[in-house]
């Protein structure tokens, strides 16, 4: 008994605190709550009571940054661990997600949030979606509102229903510190310089390459050309279709001018890595693709990184008529079948506003659709020579539909692969009539579907 | 003697009795897992698919509108899903001579009493089992335009010249998924021969070579007869499963280049899934139902003769 009651008396002392211990400790304790917010991000804006206990699961693709996708899953479930919400991310391969948003709805069950990303649906989708207006409205308040092409994007009849997550450019990526100076080229300001040098470059073993086949690379390079020269796919409400025109025939003849003169029949057969293998073969001259083909060389091949200049002066070559960078834009969304749509949207709210992580731990590949985040220095491109033109992207970056929004039928010419299967047979054929009929034949056919 | 009274005489109403109507629940119940996986996996389906194409469904409107046969004009008056139509029929005639060829072949091979029989068919097959994934991925790579190991190894053996592009040029695109498929498909076909083959007595092949048949007479008006059942059941699954076939022009040309490999089933995945227009894209999938429906009737009755002669 004595020995027990010695212990109870120890144990007591062991646990009492001095005057100044109990000072200093309740002033950290004062402080760390004060901070809190700041240091822990996933807690800023008091997510609202009812989340807790509730669970949510996101759909999204397998990053070309494989860092990401775990730098996300941690994020997302960090907010849910910080809001007491059980967090699930599946990841698949961006090719799958069209068919496995179908299959959700049709099922009437999935994920809570699912990203489309390239082609967007959202003027399918919609009416399915839950308006996350105010989500939108409050991320464009704080950060100084949103690029136009989000609302191309994510809204339809002016309200919103996909929060806008990031666009992924795709600049020019040559060699500026061999071949380019090797061969005297001209500073690549222009789509004629980009030809000469891609001329110049298939003459010594050099082509250039871009895809003329059915992926998604082959879609937004080639309108970034078309663009460039004027092309436009509709009206500025997307109903009327705009293609068949003089600017169309220029840019035709240019990309086929460029095809034969300075790259291979290879871009036949090029799916959507083809591109980052062949920068990576030390062949290419220059390529137009998303920074994984940077990030893929730079430590496997340094040299080759070292040479490698990411986007010419001015963010993208001029054409006979502006510059343009086609991005592929991503956008999150909501099923209305959702059973934690309050979840849902304070995990979007939370996640949209945190540009600095989506650009850091993308390593600059995620890029904002928030006007804001443009102040230089931006996050992970500012610190980065080799990716600081990228800050300039805002001013370049258009969607597929351009001048329109992003519509069912755009996005029907964009999944079938009109335009490059266009500009192959011209490049096959060199018929630039029958080409154009056939590929205008197609687009203004899944137009009309649409109207009927 | 009272059976045969009942057959000839009028007809007459009896009550079932407790055992006929055992063996009749017995009987349906042991069907009945059949026509319910039918009902379910293909009836169901198929009726949807219907359903679907004839309404103005998309994947984002669950309320469909009817439109008749306008997705069918549609979807016909659509130059690529006429070449889609074009290229499949090519894709399954070609593909089917092939695997019936060699796999008539390495049937024959097979058959031979051989040291390591055994561990050569299970070789053999190794293509058919493998994940499509897989195999088609390793063969997309033996026909990269830049890394090609066929193009690699040809050159190097003076066995071709030039780089081709296997999936780049038109007429090398089909043939490359041709060659997959064929790859893929033949030990399948193989395998059902073998099985007919080995039931062919041995006993009437040896008095047919006793009375002077040569291997082909004897495969011509011995073999070939005693196994059609088994020929023309393989035959109409290879024509189904080639027909059906997404998976290897999915995954190494996606329909390209300039749709010289779209085939109906691509063709369908991408208005109806990655498009979004279900009805269009239901309409297009169903055209295959005008191509295989007489081709199944015709082996299905051909078969049903032969049984009843």
């Amino acid at each position: 008994m004595a020995r027990q009651a010695a212990r109870r008396s120890r144990a007591r002392s062991d646990r009492s605190m001095t005057r100044r211990q109990f000072l200093s400790t309740a002033s950290a304790g004062v402080a760390g709550a004060a901070l809190l917010p700041l240091t822990a991000p996933w807690t800023a804006g008091a997510a609202p009571a009812q989340i807790r206990g509730s669970s949510l699961r996101i759909l999204t693709w397998s990053h070309f940054v494989p860092a990401y996708d775990t730098a996300f899953d941690k994020y997302a479930n960090d907010w849910g661990v910080a809001n007491d919400v059980t967090v699930r991310v599946d990841h698949i391969n961006i090719d799958d997600l069209p068919a496995r948003v179908a299959a959700e709805l049709s099922a009437g069950a999935g994920h809570d949030i699912i990203q489309q990303n390239g082609v967007i649906q959202t003027t399918l989708y919609y009416q399915h979606w839950v308006d996350v207006s105010d989500v939108t409205q409050k991320l464009g308040q704080d950060a100084g509102g949103w690029l136009p092409m989000a609302e191309n994007v994510a809204a339809v009849k002016g309200q919103w229903y996909a929060v806008p997550e990031f666009y992924i450019p795709q600049p020019i990526m040559w060699r500026a510190g061999d071949l380019w100076k090797q061969y005297n080229l001209p500073e690549p300001t222009t789509w004629d310089n980009l030809r000469t040098a891609a001329r110049v470059g298939k003459s010594k073993g050099h082509p250039a390459g871009f895809a003329i086949s059915h992926c998604n690379d082959a879609n937004h390079n080639w309108r970034a050309v078309f663009y460039a020269f004027g092309v436009q796919e509709a009206d500025p409400t997307g109903r009327e279709v705009r293609w068949d025109s003089k600017a169309l025939r220029d840019a035709m003849k240019f990309s086929r001018a460029l095809w034969s003169e300075g790259m291979t029949s290879e871009v036949f057969s090029w799916d959507n890595v083809s591109d980052n293998r062949y920068l990576d073969s030390g062949v290419a001259i220059y390529i137009h693709d998303a920074l994984s083909s940077l990030r893929s060389i730079q430590d496997s091949n340094p040299t080759l990184y070292a040479n490698c200049n990411v986007g010419v002066p001015g963010a993208e070559p001029i054409g006979s008529v502006r510059r343009a960078a086609v991005v592929d834009p991503t956008i999150l969304a909501i099923w209305k079948f959702s059973k934690n749509i309050p979840a849902a949207k304070a995990f979007l709210e939370h996640y949209g506003a945190d540009v600095n992580f989506s650009l850091t731990a993308s390593k600059g590949y995620n890029m904002p659709y928030l006007k804001s985040w443009y102040k230089k220095p931006m996050p992970s491109l500012g610190s980065d020579p080799k990716v600081t033109i990228l800050q300039d992207w805002d001013k370049v970056a258009l969607v597929f539909g351009y001048p329109g929004p992003a519509t069912a039928p755009a996005a029907e010419v964009l999944s079938t692969f009109v335009l490059p299967d266009m500009l192959a047979r011209y490049c096959h054929s060199n018929d630039l009539e029958g080409s154009i009929k056939w590929g205008v034949g197609q687009i203004k056919g899944i137009y009309a579907k649409y109207k009927s | 003697m009272a059976n045969a009274e009942l057959v000839t005489g009028p007809f007459v109403h009896t009550r079932p009795g407790a055992f006929t109507r055992q063996r009749l629940r017995f009987g349906y119940g042991m069907l009945a897992p059949a026509i319910l996986y039918m009902v379910v996996l293909v009836g169901v389906p198929f009726l949807w698919s219907l359903y679907l194409s004839l309404s103005d469904a998309t994947v984002g409107n669950s309320v469909a509108q009817f439109v008749g046969l306008r997705n069918f004009a549609a979807v016909l008056a659509d130059s690529t899903v006429r070449q889609a139509l074009r290229n499949t029929i090519v894709f399954t005639v070609i593909a089917g001579i092939f695997k019936a060829v060699l796999g008539g072949l390495l049937a024959f091979l097979l058959m031979q009493d051989i040291r390591g029989k055994k561990v050569l068919r299970s070789l053999l097959v190794i293509p058919w089992t493998l994940p499509v994934a897989i195999s088609a991925l390793a063969w997309k790579w033996m026909f990269d335009p830049q890394f090609s190991a066929i193009n690699y190894v040809a050159t190097r053996l003076h066995l071709m010249s030039g780089w081709p592009n296997w999936l780049g040029e038109p007429g090398l695109a089909m043939a490359s998924v041709i060659i997959v498929n064929v790859w893929r498909g033949f030990p399948f076909a193989a395998i059902v021969l073998l099985a007919g083959m080995s039931a062919v007595p041995l006993e009437i092949l040896d008095s047919a070579k006793v009375d002077g048949a040569n291997f082909f007479l004897r495969f011509h008006y011995i073999i070939v007869p005693m196994i059609a059942p088994i020929l023309f059941v393989g035959l109409l699954f290879d024509t189904v499963f080639t027909l059906t076939d997404i998976s290897i022009v999915f995954l190494l040309t996606q329909g390209g280049p300039m749709n010289t490999t779209e085939i109906l089933p691509t063709r369908a995945l991408e208005i109806g899934i990655e498009a979004g227009a279900l009805g269009r894209g239901a309409a297009i999938a169903l055209l295959l139902f005008p191509i295989l429906l007489p081709v199944v009737y015709f082996l299905l009755r051909f078969l049903g003769r032969r049984e009843a002669a």
